[in-house]
């Protein structure tokens, strides 16, 4: 272990843990995923990675960056773009360090300027996640990509690993959180969490804009990011697409109409807020 | 096909309205991109990490669309002399 580095034993020991008693996201299941229990998310003590890959369609200031999609995931997003692989956590190879330690230098080989975690959802495999970093230690910036329905065990965990994380700030309200993505007390973990690592790294905010819930759900996060997060930059991603089970409900069957991403970025302009894509 | 190859598909889908969705561009999709659209800020910010080499074979990709069909080297297989 480098002096300084964050990855120490008590960490990771604690890390670990979780898989025996699981509170890594606000489901709070309590189950014994490495002895073969399951929550909600359904994972247990492997993560799996199903693909990685270097991409330049995220926020301009990580490109190119190295993503790695972990299966499983703790929301159930009715119109996820990630389908079947974000949500069965059987998918994929098993995240190992000789696995990770040789894609890394894939990527550092292709000039990716940072490595990504995403999902699925990143929190619920976190121990694994600080495992392969502490035997690797890649020498690039660490991206953390994430729903932000972890605990705050899970944000003290990660707390000096990570050097920018990607809030994936969905739902406007907790109702919309429920209808479509199956979780409860949507808004006052995701805000708290916002507020909780604001403090400690870079951090964007990125909304990914629903036909139908402009009012509902896009407004309510310009309005609160304006009022409590107003230097925290947005990103506004208008590239909705009705994939997985969008078609079950009425509005997010439909596309994004035409000019939903002019005007979401003209309102959070006018809020005062950073819009950076 | 290797399974990094298959990594590297992008995925596109083309609205009835004409609007592009992309997921996961790759590299030698938003050249192209960049080389369709130039004017277009979102896409030029994200090909600025390609360079001067990438934004020429961009253009070069414009004046010469069926070399898209032809494909083009990796970079890795790419002579460095």
């Amino acid at each position: 272990m480098l002096p300084g580095s964050p990855f120490t034993p008590e960490r990771l020991v604690r890390a670990r843990r979780q898989y025996r008693r699981c509170t890594l996201c606000e489901h709070r299941c309590g189950v014994d995923r490495a002895g073969g229990q399951r929550g909600a998310c359904g994972a247990g003590g492997r993560a799996r990675v199903y693909r990685h890959r270097i991409e330049y369609g995220e926020e301009p200031e990580l490109v190119p960056s190295h993503l790695f999609y972990l299966s499983g995931c703790n929301m159930r997003c009715a119109y996820c773009i990630g389908e079947a692989d974000a949500f069965d956590p059987s998918r994929g190879r098993v995240l190992s360090a000789p696995f990770f330690r040789e894609a890394v230098a894939w990527g550092q080989a292709r000039e990716a300027r940072n490595v990504q975690w995403v999902g699925g959802e990143p929190t619920i495999h976190l121990p694994a996640v600080l495992g392969v970093l502490a035997a690797c230690r890649p020498p690039v910036p660490l991206v953390w990509k994430s729903n932000f329905y972890g605990t705050e065990e899970s944000w003290d965990l990660l707390d000096g690993c990570i050097d920018v994380y990607v809030a994936d700030f969905k739902f406007g309200n907790d109702a919309c959180a429920r209808r479509i993505a199956r979780v409860e007390n949507y808004l006052a973990v995701v805000t708290r969490n916002l507020g909780l690592v604001a403090q400690r790294a870079r951090l964007i905010v990125r909304h990914l804009l629903m036909p139908g819930h402009f009012d509902c759900c896009y407004r309510p996060v310009v309005a609160w990011m304006r009022k409590y997060l107003p230097t925290v930059p947005i990103s506004v991603r208008d590239g909705y697409l009705p994939r997985w089970k969008a078609s079950e409900y009425p509005e997010l069957a439909a596309l994004l109409e035409r000019d939903a991403g002019r005007r979401a970025r003209a309102l959070a302009r006018d809020c005062g807020l950073e819009v950076i894509s | 096909m290797e399974p990094d190859d298959e990594a590297a598909i992008s995925e596109i889908t083309i609205l009835p309205d004409g609007r592009v969705c992309v997921f996961g561009a790759s590299e030698a999709l938003i050249a192209l991109l960049a080389a369709l659209d130039p004017r277009d800020a979102g896409i030029r910010r994200r090909a600025a990490p390609l360079g001067r080499p990438r934004a020429e074979e961009a253009h070069e990709l414009r004046q010469d669309p069926a070399a898209l069909c032809r494909g083009r080297p990796r970079r890795d297989e790419e002579p460095t002399g």
